[in-house]
């Protein structure tokens, strides 16, 4: 299973509904479609990806965590970092 | 949002409100409706409560309050109101339905409209933080929490700490966890501590349980002013916010020739839920570094408290070394990894880039312009 698809797959753990109609780049963030449970839920799922904490402040959520594509980037660069 | 409609505040929908926030905050005690008339129909800056309400079929789904604050932010100490977020929820049911975006649209919106710069959030949990920034808030800056344990309370907490595991503690939402009662003993030990004798000849320390409204705020406005962003002091926020009908607060006063040189005030939750500490310094003034160390070696003598909070941002070399000879120590370490706990800001009316996000002097975002205290937030 590719990255993508795992992050698509742990969206309809944290809600059924957020697995439907959710692909590569429909915008998660600026669309409003995450609570702030599942939004936590996803600072987690990256945190357990990259291996340590994040400092949620020191990023721009919108623009680095907006679709299922920019959250791999995201987690991919900070592996490399 | 199908059904869903956000509606502003009517007076008629005041009792549904007051019980939604007492079942979402599963709080019961105190009263629910005491605290948001204080908070929104009391305060200072607002006066007229500003909720956004989420209803559907017939009933309330969601809200947030937004009640006033007022701060200075230059060395002329011109001060601005500023809008501050709280008291968000939203039904289980209606969860990841867009329900808390849309509630914070039309929030933002009806901001801009009544001419408000920022909102700030000053109090917001680790998981309204994270979705706050998501939402395209910024921090402006963390608060650095400090704990003062007992002997006692060290081994307790190396415990807990053990026990919870590797990383996997911050991971879980306290969840339903019952409130506790905390302990009455520290201030009734205050209630019977008899003047104490400070360092400086002629000084004394007394321990009170009502605020000194006209003296603090004489106090504050002698002293000199740095221009960073802090909340207006005067006789009119005091009086108002010393009336939190769910804190309880001990004021220590030290003076010197009949005039108050410095104060220190703490603040229990009566009840609250772990892992929130029952038992904070909220402010904390005086003239001098001799005159703080006395107060705060006082309040820690005295009231003995297992676990005694407080935040350090803001806070001069001078004072920060005062607190680790007293024995504080860096807390919720794993939140602070995070930039957690911080005071939001979110820029209202137009979206320009975070580098002009100004206030007064310079950047609103400028973590070293801010002196925060925690009697600043609904934390305090």
């Amino acid at each position: 299973m590719s990255p993508h698809d795992d992050l698509i797959s742990a969206f309809a753990t944290w809600s059924p509904g957020l697995a439907h109609d959710v692909a590569r780049d429909t915008p998660l963030l600026t669309s409003g479609r995450l609570d702030s449970m599942a939004v936590f839920q996803l600072l987690l799922w990256i945190e357990s990806r990259v291996g340590h904490p994040i400092d949620v402040t020191a990023i721009d959520m919108p623009a680095q965590w907006n679709t299922v594509n920019d959250i791999i980037a995201f987690v991919e660069k900070e592996r490399h970092a | 949002m199908n059904g869903v409609e956000i509606v502003p505040f009517d007076p008629s929908l005041k009792d549904e409100l007051v019980e939604f926030r007492r079942r979402s905050y599963e709080t019961g005690f105190p009263e629910s409706r005491d605290y948001l008339e204080w908070k929104y129909e009391q305060n200072p800056y607002i006066p007229v409560p500003i909720y956004y309400i989420a209803r559907a079929g017939g009933r309330i789904v969601g809200m947030r309050g937004v009640y006033g604050t007022c701060w200075e932010h230059d060395r002329a100490a011109n001060a601005t109101v500023l809008p501050s977020a709280d008291d968000w929820a939203v039904d289980p049911e209606y969860r990841n339905r867009g329900v808390a975006s849309a509630i914070m649209r039309e929030a933002t919106e009806d901001l801009a409209k009544r001419g408000y710069p920022y909102a700030l959030n000053t109090s917001g949990g680790r998981i309204t933080i994270v979705a706050s920034l998501a939402a395209g808030w910024r921090s402006a800056t963390a608060l650095e929490p400090v704990v003062r344990r007992s002997r006692n309370e060290n081994i307790r907490s190396v415990v807990r700490a053990r026990l919870r595991g590797k990383r996997g503690a911050w991971r879980f939402v306290r969840s339903n966890s019952a409130n506790i009662r905390s302990s009455e003993e520290p201030f009734r030990r205050m209630d019977q501590m008899e003047a104490v004798r400070g360092r400086l000849p002629g000084s004394m320390i007394v321990a009170d349980k009502n605020p000194r409204i006209e003296a603090m705020a004489a106090l504050i406005a002698r002293m000199p002013y740095d221009g960073r962003i802090r909340h207006v002091r005067g006789t009119r926020y005091l009086t108002w916010r010393y009336k939190n009908p769910t804190r309880q607060h001990r004021f220590l006063y030290h003076e010197r020739d009949g005039q108050l040189d410095g104060y220190l005030v703490l603040a229990r939750w009566q009840e609250c839920q772990l892992p929130t500490l029952p038992f904070h310094i909220v402010d904390w003034e005086g003239i001098d570094e001799v005159v703080r160390a006395d107060l705060l070696r006082c309040a820690v003598n005295t009231a003995q408290i297992a676990e005694l909070g407080m935040w350090t941002a803001g806070l001069s070399n001078e004072s920060r070394a005062v607190l680790d000879e007293a024995g504080f120590v860096k807390t919720d370490l794993d939140q602070r990894e995070r930039g957690m706990p911080c005071v939001l800001v979110k820029q209202l009316g137009r979206e320009t880039p975070v580098t002009t996000w100004s206030f007064g002097d310079g950047s609103i975002l400028d973590a070293k312009r801010w002196d925060m205290r925690m009697i600043y937030t609904m934390r305090g």
